[in-house]
C-alpha cells in the first residue's frame, strides 16, 4: 500500500483520514474521492476492509496506510489539506484499553496533530457524544464510579484536551465534533445499546421493553447526514476551536423513539415498562448538556427519524425491514389506531392517563404534522413540488376570489342583520350607547362585504351579470352610508334619548305648584354640541337613502328582488323619521329653555267655524320652559281671558281693514287670529296678554285645531277623562266640545277642566308613550302640520327658518305671492265649515320674464240643508292676498260688489263679503298683471335659466278644495324641470286637491 | 381515504384562516407595518381661510394658522376646530368641521370662519363609492339650503345633490341663492370615490342706506 505522497498536484486536496477504516471513514472517503480529492486512509485494515477498499480505488485517488506507517506519511507527504481523526468509531466500541494501546494513540494523535500544524491543515477531531455523556455523569454524579484510567471515556477525554492544547498553543484550525450514535443504511452495528436493543426486540420479539420510564434521551444521527455535517464544520470558517455536537436536535427519548418504532412496524404489539437495571451501559444522565448543536453552523439533517429507523432496520434485519417497506406503500394506520394501541398497551398511572387526556388532541396534531412533514419530505420529488405548488396556487387563487368572499358575505351579512336588528332594539328603548356599539360592528362588517364583494366581480363579468353586480355593490355601499350615518345619528341624539327618558314633568295642567325642581340643561348643552355630528349623520343617509334609491331591483334575481324592495322600504322609512331630526336638534335645546324661561301660547281653534288661521278661537293655554323642565302650565277658556280685558278696561283698537270688514272696534283674544299670519297674531296676542299681565313675554305660538286632537285620540283608540261618564275618542270629541260651547256663558268654568283634563291626560299619555306610539305620534303631528292643523309659529330664528321652510310656521311667507290666495272668516256664528265646499282654478300665464297674467277664480258651494246652529248661511268675509304691485285688472263676485284693497306686510289684500246661503253656490274671480314695475318678481333669470317657484298656499281649517293649476309660457321656452306638474306643449298643468300647499319649481331654458 | 382526510383539513383550514382574517382589524394591522404603512396612511387634509387668519386645531394639537397642509393621516373619522384669530375673539364662535378620510385621498377646507356663526366658503373630502359604469360621485349639501348648483356652468339641481353619478374628471362648481353671494371653486371627481361638498354662502348685506332711499 505504498504511494509517492511527493507527486501531489497543486490543485488536488488532500485528505488524511486517522482511525478511517470504518463505514463512517468509507463513506467520508467515498465523498471526498466524488470531488475529486486525494485521500489517505490510515487504520489497521483487515479482511473485511479490502472489498471496500478496491471499492474505493476505483472511484479516486485513494491510499490506505497501516499505523506502522503513519509517522512515515507525516514526514514524507507534501501537503494534506484536511485532517479527519475519527477516535469515536474506534473508541465506542471498545471499554478498555492496555496502557500500550493508551499511549499509542495519544502518540497517532500527537503525530497528527503536529504535521496539521506543519501542513497548516485543516483538523477535525471527531469523538463521541455518548462517551462524553458518560464522562459528565462520572463527574458530576457520584451515584456512578470512577471510569478507568484507560477506559474509553479516559482516552476520549486525552485526545480532546491534547487537541484543544495545540489549539490553544499554535492557534492551528482544529475543532472537536463529537458525533451522536449513527443510524441508516450503512452502518454495521448500532453503539447505543437502548437502541440496539429496541429496534432488536422490535424485529425479533414484536415487542419492545423500556427500563425505567423511558425518559433518556438519545443523541443520533444519520450515517449520511454525519458525513455531510464532518465536511460542512470542518470547512465552516467559524467553527476553528469550537467542540460541536452533531447529532439530531431533538430531544428523542427512549419512549419516543419506541413510539416511532410501533409507528412504522405494525408488528409490534407491546411496549413494556420495566424497572431500570441501573446498568451504566443504559445511562442517559438527565443533566447532560451537549456542546453547541452542529446547526448552528448551518448543518441540516436530510434524513428524518422515520426514514433513519427504516433504513437501519432495513440494513440490519432485512425481514422486518421488507415488512415495513411493504407497509409504507399500502395506507398508513390511522392516528386513533395508533392512539388506541398505545392506550391499550402502555402501562400508565392515573395521574399519566389524565395528562395524556388532556393532551391528546395538541400531541395528535404535533405527531401528526411532524410525521406528515417527515413523510412529505421523504416523498417530494420535483415534479411533485411543481404540482404542489401549482395546487397550492389554485388553492390560494379559490381561497381569495371565491371562498374568503363568499364566507365573508354570508358571516358578514348574517351578523350585521343581527347588529341592526340589535340596534333597532335598543334604539326602541332609548339606548343610544348600546345602539352605536351595534352599528360601530355592522359598520364594520358591511365594509368587510363590501371588500369582499369587490373580489367577486370577474363572476359577474365573466357571466354577464355587471349590471347586478353595480347594482349590488350600489346597495352595499348604500348600506355602508345608512350605517355610518345612523351611527353618526345615534351618537348626536343619544342626549335627547337620555332627556326623554329622564323626563319628569314639574307641573302638570291640573297641579299649579310644582312637583320636581329638577332641570335637564345639562343634555341640552350636549345635544347643542353634537350639532356638527347630527348634520353629518343626516347627510351620509341621505347619500346612502338616493344610492338605495337608484338601485334597479330587476337586476337581481327575482327571489332577491322582494328583499331588495324591502330594503328600499326600510330606507325610505328611516329617512323620513330621522331626516328632521337635523334641523330640530339644532334649535330644540333653545325652544326647551337652555338660556332661560321661553313661554308659548297655544291657541285651540275649532275649523267648523273657519276664521283666517283655522278656526275659532276656542281656548287657549300657556305653556313655559326652563333648562328643559316645564316651569308655567295653564289652560283657560278664551273668553274668560276676553272677560278680564273687559274687566280691567283694556281698550286696544282693531286694525283698519278689520274694523271695516267685521264693524269691530275693540280687539279681543278671540278675535286675535284675523290676521292670517301666525307671527302677527303672537305679536298681538303679546300686546293682549302684557295689558293684562304686564312684563309677560311670548316666545311662540302653537295653533292647534281639534282635528289634531282627534288624530292623537285615534293612536290611543280612547281616553279617560277626569269627571267625564264615558271616554273620549275621535269620534265623540266634536260632540262633547258642541255641547261644552251650547252650555258656555263667559265666566264659566264648565268647558276649562274638561280641556284642562284632556289635554293632562294627552300630556301624560305622550310622555309615557312606546316607541310605537311614539312612531304613530310623530306621524299625527307631521300629518297636521302639513294638513295645517297645526301651525307652530316660534321667535327663535333657526326654529322659525326650519318650520318656515317646511310651511309650518302659519307665517305668508315671501313665496307666497307667486299666486293668489284667498282667506275666508266665518262671521255667521255656526259651524258650516264642513259643508262647504270649494274650488280653485287658478291660470298663470308668462307672458316674457317680466310679465305674467293671473287669473284666480274661486267658487263656492254650501251644502248645509239647515240654517238651524250648527249649520245655516255661510257668512264669509273673503280676502284674496296678492303681490303689492299687482295690477288688478277685474273683480267679480263680491256681495253687492263692495270690495275694499289695501296693502299690508307686502301684500295687496282685495277683501269683501261673499256670502252664500244653504244649498247655495258663488264664484269670485280676479285677474292681474305683474310686470317690470313690480317689485316682487316670481321669475328669476339666471344666464339662459328661467327660474319660476310657484307656491300655492292652503288657508289652514280648510278640507279638500280642489285646484285646478294652468301655467302656460312662451313657445320659445324649453322645460327643463316640470317642478311636478304635467306639461303638455306650452302648458304646465295640474289638478288636484288643496290639502297642503303646494310648491311647484320649474325651470325653462331659452336656448 | 387519506386524500379526503386531507382535502377536508385543508378545506376547513381555510374556512378557519378566512373566519380570522374577517375578524382581524386587517386594515388596522397593515396601517402599523413599517413601510407598508405609506399606502395607508397618505391622505392629507389642507386648510385655508378667506380674509381671515384661523388656527387649525385636530383634537387638542394645534396646527398653527391658515394655510395649514396636513399629511400622512390615516383613514378615518376627523373633527377639525377652526379658531378665528382676531381682537374680537367673542365675535366669532368656534367652528367644527366634520369629516371622513378616505385612504389615498386629499381634502380641503376653505372657510371664512365669520361672525353670528355665519360661515363662506366649502369642504370637500373624498369617502369610497361604488364603481359604476367606470364613473364617480358628487355629492353636495349647501347653507343655506335650497341653493341651485351649476356644474360647469350647467344647472345641475337644487342642493341638497346626494350621490350624483357623473365622469371622473375637474369641474366647476358654482352655487347661487338669491341674497347670497355666489361660490365658485374647482374639483375633481374621482372614479370609485364620492366627492362630498359642503358649500357656505355668504349673505349679501343689505344696504341701509338704499333700502331708506327707497322708501
Amino acid at each position: 500500500m505504498r504511494s509517492n505522497f511527493s507527486d501531489i498536484k497543486i490543485n488536488t486536496t488532500v485528505s488524511v483520514l486517522v482511525h478511517g477504516g470504518n463505514p463512517l471513514g468509507f463513506k467520508l472517503a467515498k465523498t471526498l474521492l466524488e470531488q475529486g480529492g486525494r485521500v489517505i486512509i490510515v487504520d489497521n485494515f483487515n479482511a473485511r476492509s479490502r472489498s471496500v477498499v478496491s471499492d474505493l480505488k476505483k472511484i479516486g485517488s485513494a491510499d490506505f496506510i497501516d499505523f506502522s506507517g503513519i509517522e512515515s506519511l507525516f514526514k514524507t507527504i507534501k501537503r494534506i489539506d484536511y485532517i479527519y481523526y475519527m477516535l469515536s468509531e474506534y473508541l465506542i466500541r471498545q471499554e478498555n484499553f492496555s496502557s500500550r494501546d493508551f499511549l499509542e494513540e495519544s502518540n497517532y494523535l500527537n503525530q497528527t496533530l503536529k504535521s496539521a500544524l506543519k501542513n497548516d491543515a485543516k483538523i477535525s477531531l471527531i469523538t463521541s457524544v455518548k462517551l462524553n455523556e458518560l464522562l459528565s455523569a462520572h463527574i458530576l454524579n457520584s451515584n456512578f464510579s470512577a471510569p478507568s484510567p484507560y477506559s474509553a471515556i479516559e482516552l476520549q477525554k486525552y485526545c480532546e484536551t491534547l487537541t484543544a492544547e495545540y489549539r490553544d498553543k499554535s492557534k492551528m484550525n482544529a475543532r472537536i465534533i463529537r458525533l451522536g450514535t449513527l443510524l441508516g443504511a450503512d452502518i454495521e452495528d448500532i453503539t447505543d445499546p437502548v437502541i440496539n436493543e429496541m429496534i432488536d426486540e422490535s424485529s425479533n420479539k414484536g415487542f419492545i421493553t423500556i427500563e425505567g420510564e423511558g425518559l433518556g434521551i438519545h443523541y443520533i444521527v444519520n450515517i449520511e447526514d454525519a458525513i455531510y455535517g464532518i465536511l460542512k464544520l470542518t470547512f465552516h470558517s467559524k467553527t476553528e476551536g469550537e467542540v460541536i455536537t452533531l447529532a439530531n436536535s431533538n430531544d428523542y427519548t427512549t419512549l419516543s423513539l419506541a413510539y416511532k418504532l410501533l409507528e412504522i412496524n405494525d408488528e409490534i404489539s407491546d411496549i413494556k415498562f420495566i424497572q431500570s437495571k441501573k446498568n451504566e451501559k443504559y445511562i442517559s444522565y438527565d443533566n447532560y448538556v451537549p456542546a453547541p448543536n452542529a446547526s448552528n453552523f448551518g448543518w441540516k439533517q436530510s434524513q428524518t427519524l422515520e426514514q433513519t429507523l427504516i433504513s437501519t432496520i432495513e440494513k440490519l434485519h432485512p425481514k422486518t425491514g421488507q415488512i415495513i417497506k411493504k407497509k409504507i406503500d399500502t395506507p398508513k394506520k390511522s392516528e386513533d389506531e395508533i392512539q388506541e394501541v398505545v392506550k391499550v398497551k402502555s402501562v400508565k398511572t392515573p395521574l399519566g392517563n389524565f395528562i395524556e387526556t388532556i393532551a391528546k388532541p395538541f400531541s395528535r396534531i404535533t405527531r401528526s404534522s411532524s410525521n406528515s412533514i417527515e413523510a412529505f419530505k421523504r416523498d417530494l420529488t420535483p415534479q411533485k413540488a411543481a404540482s404542489l405548488s401549482i395546487v397550492t396556487f389554485l388553492i390560494l387563487l379559490l381561497t381569495y376570489f371565491i371562498i374568503y368572499p363568499v364566507m365573508t358575505i354570508a358571516l358578514g351579512g348574517y351578523l350585521t342583520f343581527n347588529s341592526l336588528k340589535s340596534a333597532k332594539t335598543h334604539a326602541a328603548e332609548f339606548e343610544m350607547d348600546s345602539t352605536q356599539k351595534d352599528l360601530e360592528k355592522a359598520s364594520g362588517y358591511i365594509d368587510k362585504i363590501s371588500t369582499s364583494f369587490g373580489q367577486m366581480r370577474w363572476i359577474f363579468t365573466i357571466s354577464g351579470a355587471s349590471d347586478t353586480y353595480e347594482n349590488a355593490t350600489q346597495l352595499i355601499f348604500a348600506s355602508e352610508y345608512g350605517i355610518k350615518g345612523a351611527r353618526e345619528v345615534a351618537q348626536a341624539v343619544e342626549p335627547l334619548s337620555q332627556y326623554i327618558q329622564n323626563f319628569e314633568p314639574a307641573l302638570n295642567f291640573q297641579a299649579s305648584l310644582p312637583s320636581s325642581s329638577r332641570e335637564y340643561r345639562e343634555y341640552l348643552t350636549s345635544l347643542k354640541e353634537n350639532k356638527t355630528l347630527l348634520q353629518k349623520g343626516v347627510y351620509n343617509l341621505n347619500i346612502a337613502s338616493d344610492l338605495i334609491g337608484s338601485v334597479k331591483t330587476n337586476t337581481f334575481p327575482k327571489p332577491i328582488q322582494n328583499y331588495v324592495l324591502k330594503l328600499k322600504q326600510y330606507n325610505d322609512e328611516l329617512s323620513k323619521q330621522i331626516l328632521p331630526m337635523e334641523k330640530v336638534v339644532t334649535f330644540l335645546p333653545d325652544i326647551l329653555g337652555i338660556d332661560g324661561r321661553v313661554r308659548y301660547l297655544i291657541l285651540l281653534q275649532n275649523p267648523d267655524e273657519l276664521r283666517s288661521t283655522g278656526g275659532w278661537l276656542s281656548s287657549y293655554a300657556l305653556i313655559s320652559f326652563e333648562g328643559g323642565q316645564i316651569r308655567e302650565l295653564k289652560v283657560d277658556d278664551i273668553y274668560n281671558l276676553d272677560g278680564s280685558l273687559t274687566n280691567e278696561k283694556i281698550e286696544v283698537p282693531t286694525s283698519l281693514p278689520m274694523r271695516r270688514a267685521l264693524g269691530v272696534d275693540i280687539q279681543t283674544f278671540s278675535l286675535s287670529n284675523w290676521e292670517p299670519d301666525l307671527q302677527s297674531v303672537t305679536a298681538l296676542n303679546e300686546i293682549l296678554i302684557n295689558k293684562t299681565d304686564p312684563g309677560t313675554e311670548i316666545d311662540g305660538t302653537i295653533a292647534i285645531d281639534t282635528e289634531l286632537l282627534k288624530n292623537l285620540l285615534t293612536v290611543w283608540g280612547e281616553v279617560i277623562i277626569p269627571g267625564e261618564t264615558k271616554p273620549i275618542t275621535a269620534e265623540n270629541l266634536d260632540e262633547r266640545i258642541f255641547n261644552l260651547h251650547k252650555q258656555f256663558t263667559p265666566g264659566e268654568s264648565l268647558k276649562t277642566p274638561f280641556l284642562a283634563n284632556l289635554a293632562n291626560t294627552i300630556l301624560q299619555k305622550v310622555l309615557t308613550a312606546s316607541t310605537q306610539e311614539y312612531a304613530k305620534i310623530g306621524g299625527v303631528l307631521l300629518d297636521s302640520l302639513e294638513s295645517k292643523s297645526t301651525s307652530i309659529y316660534l321667535k327663535n330664528k333657526e326654529a322659525f327658518e326650519y318650520l318656515n321652510e317646511n310651511g309650518w310656521s302659519g307665517t305668508l311667507k315671501e313665496s307666497y305671492k307667486s299666486a293668489p290666495f284667498s282667506i275666508e272668516w266665518n262671521w255667521g256664528a255656526n259651524k258650516v265649515n264642513s259643508k262647504i265646499e270649494r274650488s280653485i282654478n287658478l291660470n298663470v300665464d308668462i307672458l316674457n320674464t317680466e310679465t305674467i297674467d293671473y287669473t284666480y277664480a274661486l267658487a263656492i258651494k254650501n251644502s248645509a240643508t239647515s240654517k238651524v246652529y250648527p249649520l245655516g248661511d255661510y257668512t264669509n268675509y273673503l280676502r284674496v292676498y296678492l303681490p303689492e304691485n299687482a295690477q288688478i285688472k277685474s273683480v267679480k263676485g263680491f256681495t253687492d260688489t263692495d270690495y275694499q284693497i289695501y296693502l299690508e306686510n307686502g301684500f295687496k289684500i282685495v277683501g269683501g263679503w261673499m256670502n252664500v246661503p244653504i244649498q247655495a253656490s258663488k264664484s269670485f274671480e280676479i285677474k292681474y298683471t305683474l310686470n317690470e314695475e313690480s317689485s316682487y318678481k316670481p321669475i328669476a333669470v339666471n344666464n339662459e335659466d328661467i327660474e319660476f317657484n310657484l307656491s300655492l298656499y292652503k288657508q289652514p281649517g280648510t278640507k279638500d278644495s280642489t285646484l285646478s293649476v294652468n301655467v302656460t309660457y312662451p313657445d320659445s321656452w324649453a322645460t327643463v324641470s316640470n317642478g311636478g306638474l304635467d306639461n303638455v306643449l306650452n302648458q304646465l298643468i295640474t289638478q288636484t286637491k288643496l290639502d297642503l300647499d303646494y310648491n311647484y319649481s320649474i325651470i325653462w331654458n331659452t336656448k | 381515504m387519506p386524500k379526503i382526510k386531507t382535502a377536508t383539513i385543508i378545506i376547513l383550514s381555510i374556512f378557519i384562516l378566512s373566519a380570522i382574517i374577517f375578524f382581524l382589524p386587517t386594515e388596522q394591522i397593515l396601517s402599523k407595518i413599517p413601510y407598508l404603512n405609506q399606502f395607508y396612511n397618505n391622505t392629507t387634509v389642507t386648510v385655508t381661510s378667506r380674509n381671515s387668519k384661523v388656527e387649525v386645531f385636530l383634537g387638542s394639537k394645534s396646527y398653527g394658522e391658515t394655510p395649514v397642509s396636513i399629511s400622512d393621516l390615516s383613514p378615518g373619522e376627523y373633527t377639525f376646530k377652526l379658531k378665528r384669530l382676531t381682537d374680537v375673539s367673542e365675535a366669532y364662535e368656534v367652528r367644527y368641521v366634520q369629516i371622513d378620510l378616505a385612504r389615498n385621498t386629499e381634502a380641503i377646507i376653505d372657510l371664512e370662519v365669520g361672525p353670528e356663526n355665519i360661515s363662506a366658503g366649502y369642504i370637500l373630502y373624498y369617502t369610497k363609492s361604488p364603481v359604476t359604469d367606470g364613473k364617480g360621485y358628487l355629492s353636495l349639501v349647501s347653507e343655506p339650503n335650497d341653493a341651485t348648483v351649476y356644474i360647469d356652468g350647467e344647472y345641475a339641481n337644487k342642493a341638497p345633490i346626494n350621490a350624483y353619478l357623473t365622469n371622473p374628471q375637474s369641474y366647476t362648481i358654482k352655487v347661487s341663492k338669491t341674497g347670497y353671494e355666489n361660490l365658485e371653486f374647482p374639483v375633481i371627481v374621482r372614479e370609485g370615490y364620492n366627492l362630498n361638498i359642503k358649500t357656505y354662502l355668504f349673505p349679501i348685506p343689505i344696504n341701509i342706506n338704499e333700502k331708506i332711499d327707497e322708501k
